[in-house]
């Protein structure tokens, strides 16, 4: 920072004195050279200074309320791209299995919410702060509330371990951290802009406006795509269902068609369904130890409205007896 | 059996989803039972087509081309999408399927995809109405709490594992 800023001060020094523009200037590399400078030229120091700043407060440490406002934002975008399925038993039932997995977590009290896209691309997305989605596309293509399990354990690890909020900080998720330096230097981030994160509205449009640069259309290192898998079957663990929901799950993508149109946006930004199989098989002895646990086929099945194939004949015993699910709705299909 | 007979049973399938098809991705074998130790019913040498039952957990239920029926591990299949397959190894299956899936499509994240294609997310609007009905519907602490007691859930103490399966401790970064 202050490298950049001398590089700056010298640069207007030079113009000041009427020498000629220090060699690698106008635009100083490496910089995002500022919308409003055009073929002036001299150097508007301040605006350089401005975006520079602004690119590297733009993703600060975020506090907690910050983090949740701006995945509040993000939400409200992707509620405008796709809307809810209309469907109050199966909201609140996927509401009901993420909440209660997001409880065996390092951050149980976040303001989880879980919500079902009306959409037929299989996908399901997490945003800072707790807001995760999953469409009904991917949703249709589960057998059991393990399966369920295993998706939301997975989007629960990348808010858990701030994978996206980190991506952006780090400039790994490259465009997106410049633009939204831009909009705190165009001052969508309170009245002053430069190293103010002021309010919740602007951190609300900020969400927003990630979803419109690309957020989720861009992959995540696989890294954290492989512990958001790791560390998911491991929450679906603690919430006492079988952590091989997760691992069906991938092999149930893994036999769709590598072109299916709906499996095209999943597919760019997650690595191959067989290399996350390959990757759970390396703990297979951790999973192996929780494989009794519970799959919730027919509490599923109830929520859902659908009827299920029947678990597959066995000799294993019987797990402990439990009460047939209470459900008001009949098992047909919505 | 007459292939109208089998034509019929395919039929009749059908609305319980297409028949699921995998190989052994290894040498394995054929298990009686869900469990490494109970008797083998037959090896399966590597490449193995099967055809899939059920599943409980890390096991598939599977039967042979000859007919065959038990146990494999899930880790040693590789699914195979079934429309690839039957063109491959028979046409009885090529047609039954909706030409939804059996049309080539352009493996591209903006063809024709209503509301999740990078073009539409592009151009999203937020739409605060929708979104204060997504918060509605949230579970609090206590009410996921009560859904996974009726449920007879029980929470356990679960350490995170690394790459290789080792216990680490856990938590954010």
């Amino acid at each position: 920072m202050k490298t950049l800023l001398s590089i700056c001060a010298a640069a207007l020094l030079a113009g000041c004195a009427g020498m000629p523009n220090v060699p690698g200037v106008p635009g100083v590399p490496g910089l995002p050279v500022p919308r409003s400078s055009s073929a002036a030229p001299s150097l508007n120091i301040q605006q350089v200074t401005q975006v520079a700043q602004a690119a590297q407060t733009a993703f600060k440490e975020f506090s907690e309320p910050e983090e949740i406002e701006i995945g509040h934002g993000i939400a409200q975008s992707l509620l405008g791209a796709a809307p809810l399925l209309r469907n109050d038993r199966i909201q609140r039932y996927v509401n009901q299995v993420g909440r209660w997995v997001a409880s065996q977590s390092e951050r149980p009290d976040l303001p989880w919410q879980f919500g079902v896209l009306d959409n037929e691309n299989v996908n399901a997305f997490a945003a800072p702060g707790g807001a995760i989605f999953i469409t009904n596309g991917l949703l249709k293509k589960l057998r059991s509330e393990s399966e369920l399990a295993g998706v939301l354990g997975h989007e629960i690890t990348h808010v858990v371990q701030k994978h996206h909020l980190n991506a952006l900080k780090s400039g790994a998720l490259g465009d997106i951290a410049k633009i939204a330096g831009q909009a705190v230097a165009e001052n969508k981030l309170g009245k002053s802009g430069i190293g103010q994160v002021a309010n919740a509205t602007g951190l609300t449009a900020m969400g927003a406006d990630l979803i419109k640069e690309g957020l989720f259309v861009k992959p995540l290192d696989r890294g954290l795509e492989e512990e958001a898998d790791r560390m998911g079957v491991i929450l679906a663990a603690r919430a006492g269902y079988d952590p091989y929901g997760l691992v069906g799950v991938l092999q149930t993508l893994q036999g769709q068609a590598a072109d299916d149109q709906f499996m095209a946006l999943l597919f760019k930004t997650h690595p191959s369904p067989t290399t996350r199989i390959e990757n759970l098989e390396r703990i297979s002895d951790t999973l192996d130890r929780y494989q009794k646990q519970d799959q919730g086929r027919e509490r599923f099945a109830a929520a859902m409205g659908i009827r299920l194939p029947p678990a597959p004949p066995t000799n294993r015993p019987a797990t402990p007896a439990k009460p047939a699910a209470k459900s008001t709705a009949p098992a047909t299909k919505p | 059996m007459s292939r109208c007979l089998l034509l019929v049973l395919l039929l009749a399938c059908l609305p319980l989803g297409a028949q699921e098809l995998a190989f052994t991705n290894r040498a394995t074998e054929l298990k009686a039972d869900l469990d490494s130790s109970s008797a083998t019913v037959a090896p399966l040498p590597s490449g193995t087509p099967l055809s899939v039952v059920g599943r409980i957990s890390g096991w598939v239920r599977v039967t042979t081309n000859d007919k065959k029926a038990g146990w494999v591990r899930s880790f040693h299949l590789r699914f195979q999408n079934s429309v690839a397959e039957s063109e491959g190894g028979g046409s009885i299956f090529g047609g039954i399927f909706s030409t939804a899936r059996r049309a080539p499509t352009q493996r591209t994240a903006t063809v024709g995809i209503r509301g999740l294609s990078e073009e539409e997310m592009k151009n999203a609007k937020p739409n605060p109405a929708e979104y204060a009905k997504y918060k509605a519907y949230a579970s609090s602490k206590a009410d996921a709490a009560a859904f996974a007691r009726n449920a007879k859930l029980n929470a356990v103490q679960v350490s995170y594992v690394d790459s290789r399966g080792r216990p680490v401790s856990g938590g954010s970064r």
